[in-house]
């Protein structure tokens, strides 16, 4: 295997599901050596078995890697006709964040949760599973968490953080998409986005969250 | 970049490495413009002494 090989198989773990959105968003059958390209990647490194307590509580980084990776194998194993044998457990969901959030968590930790600006950090880093047709613990957070999501995708985008705000509006997309009311205009969000963040990365949460919103129609 | 091991048996990836890719945190400068000139700006445009003139050269005494 070539270097190159090996660092391609590692890039589809860290995209996750974003790895397979293209298929999922435009409906297109799996390639097989894109399916290949996934189980190469899963058997290099097998999703945790025992994924660890949701943070605060728990270890954060592996947390994320245990729902990334729940994202890319729930979508994998769906659009993939030959059967899986890797499973990926589904990890603990991250705790709620009503609107009466504070910003940040008080001293004593015990009223308001963990605050708006971790949570909604916490769920940008899980953009990948905002994605059509996966649903889950952590899609439920984000339907009970809509302000919190439009206030950190607002302070992000307040703060030039392009990428940050683009992975916090893919999760506005997915509720608006979900049919849930939002306290902004996320179309507008998701163009000024678009326009002002030059990263790839960025770009292409903003093409995913324009796909979510009908804002483009897959080309046949 | 990643730290692969080449193997017999195929690729391992490193968990610790890949974990810290995925995580992705937010910037950690603010880039945003300020509404209005900076505080500290002001206050240093205040108290700063104004700068000392010149002095005059000593008249000549008048020659009688």
């Amino acid at each position: 295997m070539t270097s190159s090989a090996a660092v391609a198989v590692g890039a589809v773990r860290v995209l996750g599901a974003d790895a397979l959105a293209p298929y999922v968003l435009t409906g297109r059958a799996l390639l097989p050596e894109e399916s290949a390209a996934v189980r190469l990647s899963l058997s290099a490194l097998p999703p945790v078995q025992r994924p660890p307590a949701a943070p605060p509580d728990g270890r954060e980084r592996p947390w994320l890697r245990a729902w990334i990776d729940w994202g890319l194998v729930a979508v994998a194993a769906r659009l993939d006709p030959d059967p899986w044998c890797v499973a990926a457990p589904v990890p603990q969901g991250p705790p709620p964040c009503d609107d009466s959030a504070p910003r940040h968590r008080s001293a004593d930790g015990a009223v308001g949760g963990e605050g708006w600006v971790p949570w909604s950090l916490r769920m940008g880093q899980l953009a990948s599973l905002a994605l059509p047709g996966l649903d889950g613990p952590v899609h439920q957070a984000a339907r009970s968490g809509a302000l919190a999501l439009a206030r950190g995708a607002t302070r992000a985008l307040l703060r030039r953080d392009f990428a940050t705000a683009a992975r916090i509006t893919r999760w506005l997309a997915w509720l608006a998409a979900d049919g849930v009311a939002l306290p902004l205009d996320v179309a507008l969000l998701t163009e000024d986005i678009a326009l002002r963040g030059g990263d790839d990365r960025c770009l292409l949460d903003a093409a995913i969250a324009r796909r979510l919103l009908g804002l483009e129609v897959p080309t046949t | 970049m990643l730290v692969e091991r080449q193997r017999r048996d195929g690729l391992t990836l490193d968990a610790e490495l890949l974990e810290g890719l995925m995580a992705r945190p937010e910037a950690p400068v603010s880039g945003a413009p300020l509404h209005t000139p900076a505080m500290t700006t002001l206050v240093v445009m205040v108290l700063s002494p104004k700068e000392p003139k010149e002095p005059r050269d000593p008249k000549q005494p008048r020659r009688r």
